[in-house]
């Protein structure tokens, strides 16, 4: 039974990150109908800007000399958060350079978007080299900073991280419901052609939508970078098992994308855990295994048929 | 009118018979031919989506079966249309140098024009995929890698004459495929690129998993028969022209297909595919059978690949390699170069061979530190190729639905 808690706590911090990509990915392709397969790109980009800000003036790490008046290292949590803004201007810019002037066109914007992940991994390679790089987590991980819970440890630092994402998580649901800008971003979700003609700037929303998208996957990316250390393929697998759980959410649900990321980091800790033929690495096929299954047997996920017909869903 | 549903005969005035299952008479030069569709009061298009819509005006008012137009292009009977200079002068010159290059090249060279000449086959499959299906593969890097494998453990494990070994990789291409096609092509486009980049991600992984982190070698040489004349040490040159043979030969089978009824079928499932459902195309089987194809042509180079490779291991298909030959494919499918023509799959992958080798042979350009090596590496030349081209392809599309307004 410790056994088996420790494996469920283990599951929060990996589903965290799951659940972020998932819901960044959810609300993209719900705004704009666009599959942003470089999304785990630009979380791995918002992860070495953290480690930019967090190096200080550091020669050793390219453009962190662009920071030379503030002289000394950002603590990490204001790193995450510099590079949660940088990210969100990142994915407004990529949006309105990139991505709208394929007008919608799926071919040439999954396209647009191979070439987002192209760019931003040579990017990467170039200017910060395959090394991995630490960049720390935010919480305490000190051996002792733990909560002992029926014999399982259970970390601040998985704690904060799965307190985090929830949360963030949680104001974006709330920012939708309660405020004029996530009306307008229910409305273009809905039917986007009769949001521009009730006077919504739909083009504003969509970029604010990407915006938000790439400060959710960036935040995922710097929060995570704590467990995975930073490197050029750290979101390889992430994005795999995201876009799993936002196929789990009908891609249209960032709810339903949020509990599909946790139930399959569930399900992948208990499979490496339980199941003597599968490490580790090779849960990274059962997410493909269940892209499948779930494609075959229930394209609408964890939605119902109902809500999947409709896309209209929250 | 004719019921869509019922199995034509020959010689009837069937839409069935003129769109997809039975050839249609097309008299030589002639624009186009009308078909009747079984819709009064409307004309649609059953042509590839850069064509405009010709009105049928003799069409009496109380016509219960208005016209539909298929306009003469690449997806009429070959005994329609003579081959266009370019693609006569580039079998002259690919037959050429078929002769010329395994006399003149050296060992290395020639290896590398041998799987230029297999990623051929890997390009065709994609074509066919994106510009005559209109669908989206970032996962036939694996599924390469995937008639790699078969290929390999065919001969290695079951005997299999290593001549035969590429049809073992073809079967296992279409397997894959149709695994991945089946439960996404009932949803949209963008569900087959989902599903393939992931297998694109996962495949390295399973490999090694399935075969270890070493490279598994064939156990089977390629001996060049006595009656070659070609000497003990010179192999590759042998093992280049049983490459291209077989690439020779499926080209030929592939464009047999696609000149014909089924080629036109599958280029209306991407058009109309409401249309070709309504004249008795099943579109999902057909699209499934297509992407099949497409994986299969991928599994077959991969099968080819071990000739002069001789080993597979988890690095040769990375997902980098998907997402360049996905690049390759929308950059030499525009407009801009060459158009969408079967035999633009040369050009891209002599690119996707060749530019690596130019540019290792430039350390001094390539290996630069900062925004001038960020600017020369190979990637960045691939995502700069690949956003020119799908930008250039959006503008063209909306120009074409601007154009149908």
């Amino acid at each position: 039974m410790t056994l088996f808690l420790q494996r469920v706590f283990d599951s929060f911090a990996n589903g965290s990150a799951y659940a972020a990509l998932a819901v960044a990915i959810s609300m993209v392709f719900r705004s704009t109908g666009v599959l942003n397969l470089a999304q785990g790109q630009m979380a791995m980009l918002s992860a070495y800007i953290a480690v930019v800000f967090a190096a200080g003036a550091d020669p050793g790490v390219a453009f962190s000399g662009w920071l030379t008046p503030f002289a000394t290292p950002w603590p990490i949590w204001a790193a995450v958060a510099g590079a949660v803004v940088v990210s969100a201007a990142v994915g407004a810019l990529l949006e309105y350079t990139v991505i709208r002037p394929m007008r919608g066109d799926p071919v040439p914007t999954i396209g647009a978007t191979l070439g987002l992940y192209l760019l931003i991994g040579v990017f990467v390679v170039k200017h910060f080299g395959g090394r991995q790089r630490f960049l720390g987590s935010p919480f305490p991980q000190e051996h002792t900073d733990r909560f002992i819970i029926g014999g399982a440890r259970l970390w601040f630092d998985t704690i904060g991280l799965t307190l985090t994402m929830l949360a963030a998580i949680g104001l974006l649901a709330l920012v939708q419901r309660t405020t004029k800008v996530g009306l307008a971003f229910r409305a273009i979700t809905s039917n986007r052609d009769s949001s521009a003609l009730v006077g919504i700037r739909v083009e504003w929303v969509v970029m604010g939508g990407w915006a938000v998208a790439a400060a959710l996957g960036g935040l995922a990316g710097g929060l995570i970078a704590g467990e995975l250390n930073v490197r050029p393929d750290m979101m390889e697998r992430l994005l795999i098992f995201g876009l799993a759980a936002a196929t789990l959410g009908g891609l249209r649900s960032p709810a339903l994308a949020l509990a599909g990321g946790y139930l399959l980091a569930f399900a992948e800790t208990m499979m490496a855990g339980y199941v003597g033929f599968i490490d580790s690495q090779v849960t990274l096929v059962w997410a493909l295994g269940v892209l499948i299954v779930v494609l075959s047997v229930r394209p609408s996920g964890l939605l119902s048929r109902k809500a999947a017909r409709e896309g209209l869903r929250t | 009118m004719t019921d869509s549903h019922e199995p034509p005969t020959p010689g009837s005035e069937s839409p069935v018979f003129r769109l997809g299952l039975r050839e249609a008479p097309v008299p030589h030069g002639s624009p186009a031919v009308s078909v009747p569709i079984p819709r009064a009061g409307a004309t649609r298009e059953v042509a590839e989506s850069d064509t405009p819509v010709t009105p049928a005006r003799d069409q009496a008012p109380d016509d219960p079966a208005p016209l539909a137009v298929i306009p003469s292009d690449s997806t009429q009977p070959a005994a329609a249309r003579w081959p266009s200079r370019l693609t006569v002068a580039a079998l002259v010159a690919i037959a050429a140098l078929v002769v010329v290059v395994p006399l003149r090249a050296s060992s290395t060279f020639l290896t590398d024009v041998t799987q230029l000449a297999a990623f051929c086959l890997v390009f065709a499959g994609l074509w066919l995929l994106t510009h005559r299906m209109g669908l989206l593969s970032v996962g036939h890097g694996a599924l390469t890698g995937v008639g790699a494998y078969a290929a390999l453990h065919a001969v290695n494990d079951f005997g299999l004459p290593p001549m035969l070994m590429p049809l073992a990789g073809f079967a296992a291409g279409c397997a894959v495929g149709a695994l991945l096609g089946i439960p996404a092509l009932r949803l949209p486009k963008a569900y087959l690129a989902l599903l393939t980049l992931s297998a694109a991600v996962a495949f390295p992984i399973v490999l090694r998993q399935l075969d270890g982190p070493l490279p598994v070698t064939l156990d089977s040489e390629f001996i060049a028969p006595t009656w070659t004349g070609i000497a003990p040490n010179d192999e590759h040159i042998w093992e280049f022209w049983i490459v291209v043979a077989w690439v020779a030969v499926a080209f030929w089978l592939l464009h047999g297909l696609l000149t014909g009824p089924i080629g036109r079928a599958l280029v209306a499932t991407r058009d109309e595919p409401t249309a070709a459902a309504t004249f008795g195309v099943s579109v999902y089987r057909l699209r499934l059978a297509g992407v099949s194809l497409s994986s299969g042509l991928a599994g077959l180079a991969g099968g080819l690949m071990l000739i002069p490779v001789n080993f597979n291991d988890q690095f040769q298909y990375p997902e980098e390699l998907s997402i360049k030959l996905f690049a390759l494919t929308i950059a030499f499918g525009s407009t801009a170069i060459g158009g969408s023509r079967l035999i633009m799959t040369v050009p891209a992958a002599t690119v996707l061979v060749l530019l690596p080798v130019w540019l290792v042979d430039r350390p001094g350009w390539v290996n630069q530190g900062g925004w001038i090596g960020f600017l020369k590496s190979e990637f960045f030349l691939y995502a700069a190729l690949l956003l020119v081209a799908a930008y250039a392809r959006s503008r063209r599309a909306r120009a074409v639905r601007l154009y149908d307004a």
